[in-house]
C-alpha cells in the first residue's frame, strides 16, 4: 500500500470556470482501521461549493414525501349503504321526530357525509432544476459540515460485522453511515457487515437523494460514483433542452 | 338472613329472631363523608405538573409502554431511494414509473370527480363485467358530483 500511494493526484474538472476555484477533499480507504490519507482530489465548485438553499433542501423533501402518496381510505355516503331507503315511519300522527331515511348520516348504521373518498394521490411533480438545485445543496452542505468522506473503493479485508464498528468509532462517522457506490453489486464483505449494524445503509449512484443524505449522519462516496455524479449533474446543468419541460400524464 | 349496615361494620345474621334488638344502621349526625376513596397525602402537591409523591414507591407511576419506533428497518432507511433516478440515472427510467398503486392514479392528481371519470376511462368496462353494482355507484356517483361542481352553491365550491 505504502509503495503506490499518493494514488488520486488531481481530476480533470469538466465547464470549470475561470472565475471559480475547485474544493479538495481527501481521499481514505477502508481497508484499515486507522484514518489513512490515500490523495486528494478536486471537487466542482458548481455542485460542492453552491450557495445553500435550505427552502430548496425543505421543498425537495417534502416533494419526495408527498409525490408517491396514495391515501387508500374510502367510506360510503348513504347512497352506496346497503339496506332499504324505506320511510320508517309515518310523517304524522305519531309523536315522533319526522324522518325519511334509516340511512341518513344522523342515523346509527346510516351513511356518512363528507368522508374520505376513494384512493387519492397526492402527487405533483418537483421542478426538474429544483430537484437538481436540492441535490448540489445537499452535498455541499454534508461536505461542508465534514459530513462527506470520499473513499478508493468499498472493499474491506474481512466480513465481521466488528471490523465495520471499530472503523466507524475510530473516524466518529457518527451512528449511521451511507455508503454509495457506482455498481449495482456491492463487494460481499460490506454487505454482510452493514446487515448486522442498524443505520449502515448501502446504495448505488442513482439511488441517491435528498432525504436519505440528510437522514444519515455522514455520506460516503466513491471515487467512481463521484465521477459519475459530476457527470451527470454537469450535463444537466448545461442543457437547457430539459428546461420547463412539463410531465406528460398517462393516457388509457 | 338479614343484612344489616352500620356506620362502621357489616353484621349479618342467619336467623332473624336474634336481631330483634338491633336497629337499622344509619350515618351519626356530624359526619361528613367527601370525595370517598380520595386520599389526601396520595398526590404530591409540590410541583407544577401533577404527579405522584416521589417517595411513595407502593404505585408505579402510569406510563404506556415504550414502543420502539424502529427508524433503521430497510423500508425507513431506504425511503426516498431512486427519487432522482432520471438525473442520476441514464435517463431511461423516471421515479413516476415506479409509485406502487392504482393505475388511474400514478402519476395523476385531481378531485373526486376527475378520479372517478379517469377509473371508468381505464377499467370501466372490467368493473362492468365483474360488478355491475360497483360500476353503477361509481356512474351514480359522478351524477351527484356534476351536479354539485356545476349548479350547488353556483358552481363556486368544489
Amino acid at each position: 500500500m505504502a509503495s503506490t500511494l499518493p494514488l488520486i493526484t488531481s481530476r480533470n474538472l469538466w465547464k470549470l470556470s475561470p472565475l471559480q476555484k475547485p474544493v479538495q477533499s481527501w481521499v481514505e480507504t477502508l481497508a484499515q482501521v486507522e484514518d489513512k490519507k490515500v490523495g486528494l482530489v478536486d471537487l466542482h465548485p458548481k455542485i460542492f461549493a453552491v450557495s445553500p438553499r435550505l427552502d430548496i433542501l425543505a421543498k425537495n423533501v417534502y416533494w419526495q414525501h408527498q409525490y408517491k402518496k396514495i391515501d387508500y381510505r374510502w367510506v360510503p355516503t348513504r347512497a352506496e349503504m346497503p339496506g332499504r331507503n324505506k320511510k320508517p315511519w309515518q310523517q304524522k300522527g305519531l309523536g315522533k321526530a319526522r324522518h325519511g331515511s334509516r340511512l341518513s348520516p344522523q342515523w346509527m348504521h346510516g351513511g356518512v357525509a363528507h368522508g374520505p373518498r376513494g384512493p387519492k394521490s397526492y402527487f405533483f411533480m418537483e421542478g426538474f432544476y429544483q430537484r437538481i438545485a436540492g441535490l448540489t445543496t445537499a452535498l455541499t452542505v454534508k461536505f461542508h459540515q465534514n459530513d462527506l468522506h470520499i473513499v478508493d473503493s468499498l472493499d474491506i479485508p474481512t466480513e465481521n460485522f466488528q471490523y465495520m464498528e471499530q472503523l466507524i468509532n475510530e473516524r466518529f462517522w457518527g451512528p449511521s453511515v451511507l455508503f454509495v457506490d457506482d455498481t449495482d453489486m456491492m463487494p460481499f464483505n460490506i454487505t454482510a457487515a452493514c446487515s448486522k449494524i442498524k443505520g449502515l445503509t448501502l446504495m448505488p449512484t442513482y439511488g441517491l437523494n435528498v432525504y436519505s443524505m440528510l437522514k444519515h449522519n455522514t455520506l460516503v462516496l466513491t471515487t467512481k460514483s463521484l465521477d459519475k455524479l459530476e457527470e451527470n449533474l454537469l450535463y444537466y446543468l448545461h442543457h437547457s433542452q430539459f428546461r420547463n419541460s412539463p410531465f406528460i400524464k398517462k393516457v388509457a | 338472613m338479614i343484612r344489616m349496615w352500620s356506620n362502621t361494620f357489616q353484621i349479618m345474621v342467619n336467623k332473624p329472631t336474634y336481631c330483634f334488638n338491633l336497629t337499622r344502621g344509619y350515618k351519626t349526625r356530624g359526619e361528613y363523608f367527601r370525595n370517598i376513596g380520595y386520599e389526601y397525602n396520595k398526590v404530591y402537591k409540590g410541583g407544577l405538573l401533577p404527579r405522584l409523591d416521589p417517595k411513595d414507591d407502593s404505585i408505579p407511576i402510569p406510563m404506556p409502554i415504550f414502543k420502539s419506533k424502529k427508524s433503521w428497518s430497510e423500508k425507513k432507511a431506504t425511503f426516498g431511494q431512486n427519487d432522482y433516478i432520471d438525473i442520476l440515472g441514464d435517463g431511461s427510467v423516471n421515479p413516476v414509473d415506479l409509485i406502487n398503486g392504482p393505475k388511474w392514479l400514478v402519476g395523476f392528481r385531481g378531485n373526486e370527480l376527475q378520479r372517478l371519470s379517469r377509473q371508468l376511462r381505464f377499467e370501466g368496462s372490467q368493473i362492468r363485467a365483474k360488478n355491475s353494482n360497483k360500476f353503477h355507484e361509481i356512474n351514480k356517483r359522478i351524477k351527484y358530483l356534476m351536479w354539485r361542481y356545476n349548479h350547488k352553491f353556483g358552481g363556486l365550491k368544489k
